[in-house]
Order: C-alpha cells, then sequence, then structure tokens
C-alpha cells in the first residue's frame, strides 16, 4: 500500500527547503513518497532528484503555492499513487 | 513532468562568478584612494579625480558585480544558461578590468591614447557580454517577470554604452561623431535610471520573496513598474521641452512608488531574523525612497542645497552608493554563501556520507562579516552625505567618509576571500575519497 509523507518547506528561507528534502528523501521508507508543499519552483531541487534517481510531479495551486510529488523514479506503483493524489489536490 | 534544461550542468563552476567579485572591491578601494588623496573633486561633477572616480565605481564595482551575478544567477532562476560563460568570463573579466583602468588614467592625465584602448577594450568587453547575454534572455521561454525587466535593462546597458562610447570620442578629439556633450545626462541617466535600477528590479522581483519569506511582488507591479520605467525613460531621453520634463519628474514617482512598495513587502516577510541582508535591502530602499522625495522637492523649488551643482552630485553619489552599491554589498552577503552551499550540495549526492561533513551558509560567510560589512558601509555613507552639508569642513568629511569606503571596501575583500578559501577546503573535504 503506498504511503505519503508530507513536508512543509513553504515558510523556509534558502537552502533550508532543499536541505530538508533530502534529508527526509535518505531516510524515506520503501513504498512511500514525498509531498511537499513550497511557495517557488526550486529549479535546482529538480536537477539534484534527477541525479539522485527520483521522479517528481509538481502542481501549481496558486500563486506561492505549490505541491510536489517525489518518488524513486522506478517505482510505477508510487508514480501513479502521486498522480492520483496531484489529480485530486488539483480538484476544487 | 517537465525536466528538460533544469540540469544544475547549466550553470558554470563556482570559481567564474567568484572570479568577477574578488576582482570588484579593488576598484572600490581605487576610488575611495582617489577620493582620499584628492578630496577636492566633490568641487565638480568635471573633475578628473571625480570622472575616475565615478566609472572605478560604475565599471569597475558595479559592472563587474552585475556580470559575475547575471553569469551564475541566471541559470538558477530561469534555467538557461548564458553560453559559453566559461569560454568568454575569462575574457570579459580581464577586459573589463584593464578598461576601467585604462579609462580612469585616460581621465587623470587626459591622454588620448590611454582612451583608445579603453575605448576598444570596453567596447569589446561589452560587446561579448551582451551578445552572450541577449541570445540567453531571447532563450528564456518561462522566465516571468525578473526576466521581464532584465531584458530591458540589457537594453538600456547597450545604449548607455553606445552613449559612452560617444562620449569618449569627444575626449579624443573625433568632433566629426557629432557628438555634444550635452549627452552626458542622458549617459548618467541611462546607466543609472536604466540598467542600474531596472537590473536591480528584475533581481528584486525573485530574491526578496524567495529569501526571505516575504509576499511576492503582484505580476501587474513587477511588468508595468518596469515597463513604465522604460517608457518614461525614453519619452525623457528623446523628446524635449515640457514632455521631457514631465518624463523627468515621472521617473522618481516611479521609482519612489517600486522603494516605498518593497520596504512594505520586506515588512510583511514571516520569519524577522537578524539578516544583514535585509538591513542593506531596508537601507537602500530607504535611501532612494528618500532621494526621489529630496529630488522631486527640488523640482518644485524647495531645494534642500544653495547649490544645484552639490545637490546633483549629492543625488548621484545618493543613488550610486547609498541605493546600488548597498544593494550589491547586501545580495553579496546572501548570494555567495547561498550558491556555495548549492555547488557542495550537489558535491554529496553522490557520497552520501559526504552530508556530514556540508557546512552550513554561516559557515562559510560568518553573520559577524556581514555585520562589519553593514557598519562600515553605512559610517561611509552618513559621513559622505554629512559633507555636503559640512561647509568648510567639507574636505576633512570627505576625507574620512572616503577612509571609511576604503574600509568598507577592503573588508569585503577580506570577507569573500575567507568564504572562497572555505568552500574550495569544505569541497575537497567531500570530494576526498
Amino acid at each position: 500500500m503506498p504511503n505519503l509523507l508530507a513536508l512543509d518547506v513553504s515558510d523556509l528561507e534558502p537552502p533550508e527547503p532543499m536541505t530538508a528534502i533530502l534529508h527526509e528523501l535518505q531516510q524515506l521508507n520503501p513504498d512511500t513518497a514525498l509531498k511537499v508543499c513550497h511557495r517557488k519552483r526550486p529549479v535546482p531541487l529538480f536537477s539534484f532528484l534527477q541525479e539522485m534517481g527520483y521522479a517528481y510531479h509538481c502542481v501549481e495551486l496558486g500563486v506561492s503555492n505549490l505541491v510536489i510529488y517525489i518518488w524513486p523514479e522506478d517505482d510505477r506503483l508510487l508514480a501513479e499513487f502521486c498522480h492520483q493524489q496531484a489529480s485530486q489536490d488539483i480538484l476544487p | 513532468m517537465n525536466t528538460a534544461g533544469l540540469s544544475l550542468d547549466n550553470v558554470p563552476e563556482f570559481r567564474i562568478p567568484m572570479g568577477f567579485f574578488l576582482s570588484a572591491p579593488w576598484f572600490g578601494m581605487l576610488a575611495a584612494l582617489l577620493m582620499l588623496i584628492s578630496p577636492e573633486l566633490i568641487s565638480s561633477r568635471w573633475h578628473p579625480s571625480m570622472l575616475a572616480t565615478v566609472h572605478l565605481l560604475t565599471l569597475g564595482f558595479g559592472a563587474m558585480i552585475m556580470v559575475g551575478a547575471m553569469i551564475q544567477v541566471l541559470p538558477v532562476l530561469s534555467s538557461q544558461p548564458v553560453p559559453a560563460a566559461a569560454t568568454l568570463s575569462p575574457w570579459i573579466r580581464g577586459g573589463l578590468a584593464s578598461g576601467t583602468l585604462f579609462l580612469a588614467l585616460g581621465f587623470l592625465f587626459n591622454q588620448n591614447s590611454l582612451f583608445y584602448i579603453a575605448l576598444a577594450l570596453l567596447a569589446g568587453v561589452f560587446m561579448l557580454f551582451l551578445g552572450a547575454l541577449g541570445v540567453a534572455l531571447v532563450r528564456v521561454k518561462s522566465g516571468g517577470d525578473s526576466v521581464f525587466s532584465l531584458r530591458l535593462a540589457a537594453l538600456c546597458l547597450l545604449v548607455t554604452v553606445l552613449f559612452g562610447v560617444l562620449q569618449l570620442s569627444t575626449y579624443m578629439d573625433l568632433n566629426w561623431i557629432g557628438y555634444s556633450f550635452e549627452r552626458t545626462d542622458s549617459h548618467a541617466l541611462l546607466g543609472l535610471a536604466g540598467w542600474g535600477m531596472l537590473l536591480i528590479m528584475g533581481v528584486s522581483f525573485q530574491v526578496i520573496p524567495m529569501f526571505h519569506v516575504a509576499p511576492a511582488f503582484p505580476w501587474w507591479f513587477c511588468r508595468g513598474s518596469s515597463a513604465l520605467l522604460f517608457i518614461t525613460l525614453v519619452i525623457a531621453l528623446l523628446a524635449s521641452g515640457a514632455i521631457s520634463k514631465a518624463a523627468l519628474l515621472m521617473l522618481p514617482l516611479i521609482i519612489c512608488f517600486y522603494g516605498g512598495y518593497a520596504l512594505y513587502l520586506i515588512y510583511q516577510r514571516k520569519r524577522k531574523l537578524v539578516d544583514y541582508t535585509i538591513r542593506f535591502w531596508q537601507l537602500s530602499f530607504t535611501n532612494l525612497v528618500l532621494l526621489c522625495l529630496v529630488y522631486l522637492l527640488h523640482q518644485l523649488g524647495l531645494s534642500i542645497m544653495p547649490e544645484s551643482a552639490q545637490f546633483y552630485l549629492l543625488l548621484g553619489f545618493g543613488f550610486g552608493l547609498g541605493f546600488v552599491v548597498s544593494v550589491m554589498l547586501g545580495m553579496l552577503q546572501k548570494i555567495v554563501p547561498f550558491l556555495m552551499f548549492l555547488h557542495l550540495q550537489r558535491a554529496c549526492i553522490h557520497e552520501p556520507g559526504a552530508f556530514m561533513k556540508l557546512p552550513n551558509m554561516r559557515q562559510l560567510l560568518p553573520q559577524s562579516d556581514s555585520k562589519w560589512q553593514y557598519y562600515l558601509h553605512i559610517s561611509a555613507l552618513a559621513t559622505l552625505y554629512l559633507s555636503f552639508f559640512g561647509g568648510d569642513l567639507q574636505y576633512p568629511l570627505l576625507f574620512v567618509a572616503a577612509a571609511l569606503l576604503l574600509a568598507s571596501f577592503a573588508w569585503l575583500f577580506k570577507t569573500l576571500w575567507q568564504a572562497n578559501r572555505r568552500y574550495i577546503e569544505s569541497m575537497a573535504s567531500i570530494t576526498a575519497k
């Protein structure tokens, strides 16, 4: 059963959001994806994730309100789960 | 999922912008030294030492920092690198440094040959930089409001350089070009209110909300204020008579509104921690708003100084040192350790154990260094302002202001040098097998 771990970094100053996200990813359990609430599109993080073997899906919910789902790129079940969750986020 | 073009591989090595940042304080120190040994330069904007000082500060310090920052920050913010940055950077840095020195020497010794060398070097440097930057700014697909302002700023820089080249022609007896010295104000206005102001506006739209968890600038404000400033600037330069005068009154109103609104957003930030970058932002915007108000009062006949020439020198120094240099000093305290941390963090990715060795930003550039930078700069600025009202004490006060300015730029070099050394040591420790 896929799980989701929520992390809100929207009140942190750079580079604290990236540090917190990378810290959580290192301790992430199998079958778990990370759901990050952020206020900016973290461009450098995306390239880090690629290099570390993670996939991500970023949803803009409003001005300064983003949600990023992160999961191991070879886990298809988690990928599907995250996209489902993301589509629910977008619903009014 | 769109990951195209988001690789950090696009970001040039940190030594490239750091080379610019480590070169810039030397020109600040040279400018301060000139003020120290010839305080009489304050008597006129046309004094050879004044012309040399102004160009050491604007080209040697200001442009050096701005060029280095653009090369590194543009790819981080917009995923679009400045093409061939690694190859071009040493040429741009070398040309800008030597061109500025030859130009300053040309002003001091009034030698045609020095002006010819400066002209060739600086025109070449800005053609290279603007060519590469122009390609990057055209290629950016989703740069947002910041890139909109940066494009306008780059356009202003191009015309500022063009005016600068024409300005030099008058020193080199190239009268057939038909350029008139009356256009000096256009050169200064484009450089300060165009290139400098629009660049800082564009950067502030991104970095104030990002680094300080402040509310975002609304899109209409970003686009509207940049576009209005640019259009008003064009009208002020191309029109004449009452229209030009009206545009020259509009300019400070727009700038004042931007400065006031930026101060308000900074006040609205979520985490009110002690941060010297924030203090530098507050100092620079307060300067900006006050200068605009003082200028508007002057235009309405309520001047704070009897001599118009001295008043415009005060405005120039206030805008240059009080606003632009304050912003740069503040940004360096934040951007340098941030970019260092980003590069170090990246080096840790493939060595999970190395995260333990990762220093934090405060260890790379300690807060005590930023604090001293702030107090040295604000003391220099306060003494400089005071010198304009010092009467017989003007030269001694300017001497003290120059000494403090020299200490401030020397402190900046020391801070950046030590931060760079810590970065190199940390990188070596992280990547050591």
